[in-house]
């Protein structure tokens, strides 16, 4: 997919915006601090429904101005759409698609495949285990919608089960909705582990075949571990005891281990600054590759001060993954940070100006 | 600060507390209500004082009546086996509509919403859970809406009736998720009544 024309009023540090982009590499440069991450944010906005920075909107109102809007036209599968996401303090979040108004995050996530690697995303491999089950889940869910209204579930019924133990089971009818809880987040439990397994053993098959293709030799022998927590207990009053005592819930698939391991050490622990970089940046081109042959819309990548993580040799070698196949922009300090880039864009005194 | 007096000051506030009405229709009504013909306001005043102290939940069921009973439990040819639990009132009228459906009906009062505050003593379960251990109801259709709060809703029923010898059945889908049976149009509902799938408990 391609975003063409983009549109942003009051987002962060600008007042409008207004752009139209190359179907190609767009080159985002600009001092620090001049607003690049920013402008990705905004395109991230109206194509996702929240920022990559935050998920509070009223941190991306430009301060003090009473509302923000963005507004895209774009093309998926040779089909001309077009998004707009608002959001005021009072009215909430309003996301009009095609014209439809009133539509959820969740069409958004339907409509628009966006890849974003920015310095956070090493935490993917250096951060606990939560990071990692967000992206496989968020992976097989652009696959098979139906397994985000699994999760949402999962997300309700857990954090009621949590309610309920927080206050010890105390109100009159606390024990037969924690029986019910307690058994659907059992079968939700199931569904999302076997859901689960299936995407990482894909998931390892196409990390191989990327390392190879990158020629990343020493990336080729990491293993992805899945670890699935047990959701049975041996004994359910001793379960519930124990849950009431730490306040919270002691089975379900929230508590899954998901680890990237070479020769059975985490490289969580063992491995190097880089070595958990390099890794990061494969898994998400795994992600690209993912999207890209599951849904058949192409990702947008937006690569946020990428070059700045990466040596030369690995940063040519993973632009030149996506760029034949991907719209792209990429912030940097310099313009010249890519040969040929097909736009140029310049960020400076809280506005953005393409450059021919 | 306001250029209206007290009195007219303090209707717009209490107009404005109601459902969809802003402060410029509170005001607007207001006004009418200021200029209205007296015999017109009496009556006005005497129709919401009527409806207040005459209408009120079924006994048995909890849809609005001004009898005792209402009058689907009072009516001698509908199906007593079977029961239809909706969250509102209101859903029994979409229901009715569609002609499709002859037993008698069970209104929650609302759904399982713990996360913010509603918890089966909230909303009328008891209530049902009584009526389905004291009469021999062959069946139950959850009529619940397919939210996140009508999703728990059925899930607690059905465990909670799980050692009990009936047959529950849930609406087919069909009827859009995140959806309300008050605003299902009847060909949808009707569709949702004859294809109602039976849930099983898998353990
Ligand atoms: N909501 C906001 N309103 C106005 N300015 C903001 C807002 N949020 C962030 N900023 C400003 O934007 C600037 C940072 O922009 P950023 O896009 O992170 O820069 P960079 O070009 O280094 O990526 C900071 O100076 C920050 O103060
Ligand atoms: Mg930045
Ligand atoms: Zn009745």
């Amino acid at each position: 997919m391609f975003v063409d024309h983009f549109k942003a009023t009051n987002f962060r540090c600008f007042d409008n915006v207004e752009c139209e982009f190359s179907r190609y590499l767009n080159v985002v440069y600009g001092n620090n601090g001049s607003g690049k991450s920013n402008f990705l944010e905004a395109i991230f906005y109206v194509l996702q429904g929240n920022g990559f920075r935050t998920k509070k909107d009223s941190y991306l109102l430009k301060y003090n101005a009473p509302f923000l809007r963005t507004e895209a036209k774009f093309t998926s599968q040779s089909i001309e759409k077009t998004v707009s996401v608002a959001w005021e303090k009072e009215a909430g979040k309003k996301i009009t698609i095609n014209g439809r108004e009133n539509e959820k995050t969740a069409s958004l996530f339907e409509e628009c495949n966006v890849i974003i690697m920015t310095p956070a995303t090493p935490e993917l491999v250096k951060g606990g285990p939560e990071h990692r089950r967000k992206f496989i889940d968020r992976i097989h869910a652009k696959e098979n919608p139906a397994y985000l209204s699994i999760l949402n579930k999962y997300s309700i019924t857990f954090r009621t089960r949590n309610l309920l133990l927080r206050r010890r089971l105390s109100n009159p009818h606390d024990k037969d909705m924690y029986s019910t809880l307690t058994h659907n987040i059992r079968n939700l439990s199931k569904i999302i582990q076997s859901e689960r397994k299936n995407t990482i053993m894909q998931m390892q098959e196409v990390f191989f075949n990327i390392c190879e293709q990158l020629n990343l030799p020493s990336l080729k022998n990491i293993r992805i571990m899945y670890a699935p927590s047990p959701i049975d207990a041996i004994d359910e009053y001793q379960l519930m005891q124990k849950e009431i005592q730490r306040g919270t819930s002691l089975i379900g698939s929230h508590l899954d281990r998901l680890s990237l391991r070479r020769d059975s050490r985490s490289l969580r622990i063992y491995g190097s600054e880089g070595e958990q970089k390099i890794t990061a940046f494969v898994l998400k081109l795994c992600e690209f590759y993912f999207l890209e042959t599951r849904t058949k819309n192409v990702p947008i990548v937006m690569l946020d001060d990428f070059q700045s993580e990466l040596d030369n040799d690995n940063f040519n070698k993973m632009l030149a993954f996506i760029r034949p196949k991907a719209q792209i922009f990429l912030t940097s300090l310099h313009h010249e940070v890519v040969d040929n880039p097909d736009k140029v864009f310049k960020v400076e005194n809280e506005e953005v100006h393409g450059e021919v | 600060m306001s250029y209206f007096t007290p009195g007219y000051q303090r209707s717009i506030e209490e107009f404005n507390k109601l459902p969809g009405v802003g402060p410029k229709s509170a005001e607007k009504l207001t006004d009418y209500f200021l200029k209205l013909k007296p015999e017109l306001f009496e009556q006005f005043l005497y129709v919401l004082n009527t409806m207040r102290e005459q209408v009120h939940p079924c006994k048995n069921c909890f849809n609005l009546t001004e009898g005792e009973v209402c009058s689907i439990c009072s009516d001698i040819t509908r199906n007593k086996e079977i029961v239809c639990v909706v969250e509102k009132a209101k859903d029994i009228a979409a229901i009715e509509k569609t002609g499709s459906y002859k037993g008698v009906y069970h209104v929650l009062e609302g759904s399982l919403n713990p996360l913010n505050g509603i918890g089966p003593e909230s909303i009328r379960i008891e209530e049902l859970f009584e009526r389905i251990k004291k009469f021999s109801f062959k069946e139950v259709v959850l009529a619940l809406n397919f939210s996140q709060s009508g999703d728990l809703t059925c899930m607690y029923i059905i465990h909670q009736l799980q050692n009990f010898p009936i047959k529950i059945t849930r609406l087919a889908s069909g009827i859009p998720t995140g959806s309300d049976i008050e605003f299902a149009d009847a060909k949808t509902l009707q569709a949702a009544f004859k294809g109602r799938e039976k849930i099983e408990i898998e353990d």
